[in-house]
């Protein structure tokens, strides 16, 4: 059999990068090249999209511009990465119908795959194949993959992550979601791996690609002759090059279709408490990458990485969702104490169908502020009160230890008092956790149909289930500064002797007051000044 | 026609490229066949392309993605698109469930009618896809 070209073009910037892919992949359509095994690396560091992906969705790019990052688009498909310096790329240019590639893409990316995980081996890493298109070692992702084709010829590429930073990597590329809290960047670190990590030291450069060369050559059968580029290839990268400079390559102008939109959720019940962040095509209502994160046990240990990958890209649509994670959790024999294939299932529908509150006209940046209890919040109405934390008054207001408000516009409470006023609710500050059970409690038994109240992400979670026992339906503004949980005073809070002062999102509970109260005194309160101007 | 599972309707026209094509005398209707969107597996993307765009005989002009893999469609005509299947942006997956109704691509003004000589009919395509089937080894055919 033929032998096939090696060819290694050294550190280049990223727009040379895939000038090159292009390049080469144009002379393979032609029959101008042999079938080629590419080794290929970045510097400066940059982030490459996946082709049919919008730049400013994937990529912080604020953060890349003031760090050094170039920021270009790949020809192949998939998702955002980052390359820097230490990261190696390997490419393969062939033909469709060499005999020892599978017609079938799936079948392809098994072989290539397989490929690298025998050269994993050979550098003595336990690698393995993850269906649909990755490697991974001990269930973390240590090589992702890509390709595309062009007439007769198809281009197949991968990263191997060597040694790298997942905190730069997590403030270039928007993943999944924009705030990550600190266990689920934690959990995201959990998910890759590279060889620095796994051997606990980095073998030499060459040793890494000679492994990778052995691993093709057993898989396809092939030995691998070094070989620089064509004339014809030059020729072609020449003309490629301003193209992938260009700004209407980088930020190529996509339609409206990648409406991406982030959303979280909380679920919680006896078994335990999961957190789903995800990204929602909120037209196609695809669902673009997810992180389920929370407190509960897991077995198999890694089946909600496996879950995870399996939903990416799939329908946001309920019933699909279902069936999919039930089926997931039956083939696999998935057990999470407490927790049901229906409960993660639920979790995540929380999530999507937040994607609804955009039609009430909240914005998407105000979406994952907004947290329901016994309820949606398209069927909660008519609130009577607003429930306000005593913590957003000053730590030196006389009422910050009792319930009331002077109105002295010194804080966010009084802006909120006035404005419960303005649509007749009434406002009650909530000293500790017994006086919010109370208040709840007594709503209920007068037969109230709702509250608003604020509170923080840590009390909704660490209380959801106490406002489910007690059933009365809430809406809850997320609290907007350092809460006591984030400095670790839950204790002195729920006993009311927390000194820190917490801001209320007074933008957007005035918004949630206004989509929910149908006061008759505030209709009336409208007529009435209609008639004061003369109008009437 | 059903040729070793694989649907080709007998109405419609081939190319060796895996498209279908339907004359619509002053236009073509282009998709992917059963065989290339079982080939593909399943989409998640479409790149929809602008009326008015103009098109080469053989050359690239939209693309698709499956698993991280971009498909590139060619024309197989001149012309020029006239219309596009728009609900194709938001359910990519119709490409795979009803690649020959719903999951249409693109509608082509015709520039040179005799271009389409050089189309297929199924009798014709049969031969060619047969040795293509035999070519994907170990492929499920459901």
């Amino acid at each position: 059999m033929t032998a096939w070209r090696l060819l290694d073009t050294g550190v280049l910037n990223a727009a040379e990068n895939m000038a090159l892919d292009e390049a080469i992949l144009l002379a393979k359509a032609n029959n101008w090249v042999p079938n080629t095994l590419r080794f290929l690396q970045f510097s400066p560091p940059c982030v490459l999209v996946g082709y049919h992906q919008m730049m400013e969705q994937e990529i912080r790019i604020d953060y890349c511009e003031n760090n050094g990052i170039e920021m270009n688009r790949r020809i192949t498909g998939g998702g955002a990465l980052l390359w820097d310096e230490t990261q190696l790329g390997w490419e393969i240019f062939a033909s469709k119908d060499h005999p020892a590639i599978p017609s079938k893409i799936e079948d392809l990316y098994e072989k290539m795959c397989e490929a690298v995980c025998y050269a994993l081996n050979i550098l003595g890493v336990n690698a393995r194949f993850r269906y649909r298109n990755d490697i991974e070692v001990n269930k973390r992702k240590i090589s992702g993959t890509g390709g595309t084709e062009l007439e007769n010829a198809f281009m197949f590429q991968g990263t191997l992550l060597i040694d790298f930073d997942v905190d730069v990597m997590l403030k270039a590329l928007r993943i999944p979601t924009e705030k990550l809290k600190d266990k689920e960047i934690q959990s995201v670190k959990e998910r890759v791996t590279c060889l620095k990590w796994e051997l606990g030291y980095v073998p030499p450069l060459e040793d890494i690609k000679s492994a990778i060369e052995k691993g093709f050559s057993k898989i396809l059968g092939t030995t691998f002759i070094h070989q620089p580029l064509s004339s014809q290839e030059n020729q072609l990268y020449i003309e490629a090059l301003p193209r992938f400079k260009s700004n209407e390559w980088i930020n190529k102008i996509r339609f409206s279709n990648l409406k991406r939109q982030e959303l979280r959720s909380l679920y919680k019940n006896k078994g335990g408490l999961i957190r789903v962040s995800l990204v929602l095509n909120s037209l196609s209502r695809r669902i673009n990458s997810i992180l389920i994160t929370g407190d509960f046990f897991v077995y198999p240990r890694n089946a909600i990485f496996d879950l995870e990958c399996l939903l990416k890209n799939s329908s946001a649509n309920n019933l699909e969702l279902r069936k999919t994670i039930t089926n997931f959790f039956k083939l696999n024999s998935v057990r999470v104490p407490g927790l049901s294939a229906s409960d993660f299932t639920n979790a995540i529908w929380d999530a999507v169908k937040k994607v609804d509150l955009l039609k009430e006209g909240i914005s998407s940046s105000d979406v994952n502020s907004i947290f329901t209890v016994c309820g949606d919040f398209l069927n909660i109405n008519n609130p009577s009160v607003l429930l306000l934390p005593y913590c957003g008054k000053t730590p030196t207001c006389k009422y910050r230890k009792k319930e009331g408000c002077s109105v002295c516009k010194q804080c966010s409470i009084g802006d909120a008092f006035q404005l419960a006023k303005d649509y007749d609710l009434l406002p009650v500050t909530i000293q500790n956790y017994e006086m919010l059970e109370e208040t709840l409690w007594k709503l209920k038994k007068e037969g109230a149909n709702s509250f608003i109240g604020s509170c923080c992400e840590a009390f909704y979670a660490k209380h959801k289930d106490d406002f489910e026992r007690i059933g009365m339906p809430g809406i809850l503004i997320n609290l907007d500064n350092t809460t006591c949980y984030d400095l670790g005073k839950e204790r002195e809070a729920k006993i009311g002797t927390f000194e820190n002062q917490t801001f209320l999102n007074m933008k957007l509970i005035e918004q949630v007051i206004r989509l929910k109260s149908t006061s008759k005194s505030t209709i009336c309160r409208s007529l009435s000044n209609v008639k004061h101007e003369g109008k009437i | 026609m059903d040729i070793k599972g694989y649907i080709l309707p007998d109405e419609l026209l081939y190319d060796k490229k895996h498209f279908w094509i339907k004359d619509k005398d002053t236009f073509i209707t282009l998709g992917m066949t059963d065989f290339a969107v079982r080939l593909a597996g399943e989409f998640v993307f479409v790149d929809i392309v602008e009326p008015g765009k103009k098109v080469e005989k053989d050359k690239v002009f939209m693309s698709v993605e499956s698993g991280k893999w971009v498909g590139r469609v060619t024309s197989p005509i001149d012309g020029e698109i006239v219309e596009v299947n728009e609900e194709l942006e938001f359910e990519p997956e119709k490409l795979n469930e009803d690649c020959y109704e719903e999951g249409w691509l693109v509608k082509i003004k015709i520039r040179d009618r005799s271009q389409l000589e050089e189309l297929m009919t199924v009798k014709e395509v049969e031969p060619w896809l047969l040795d293509e089937i035999k070519r994907v080894k170990g492929e499920d055919k459901e």
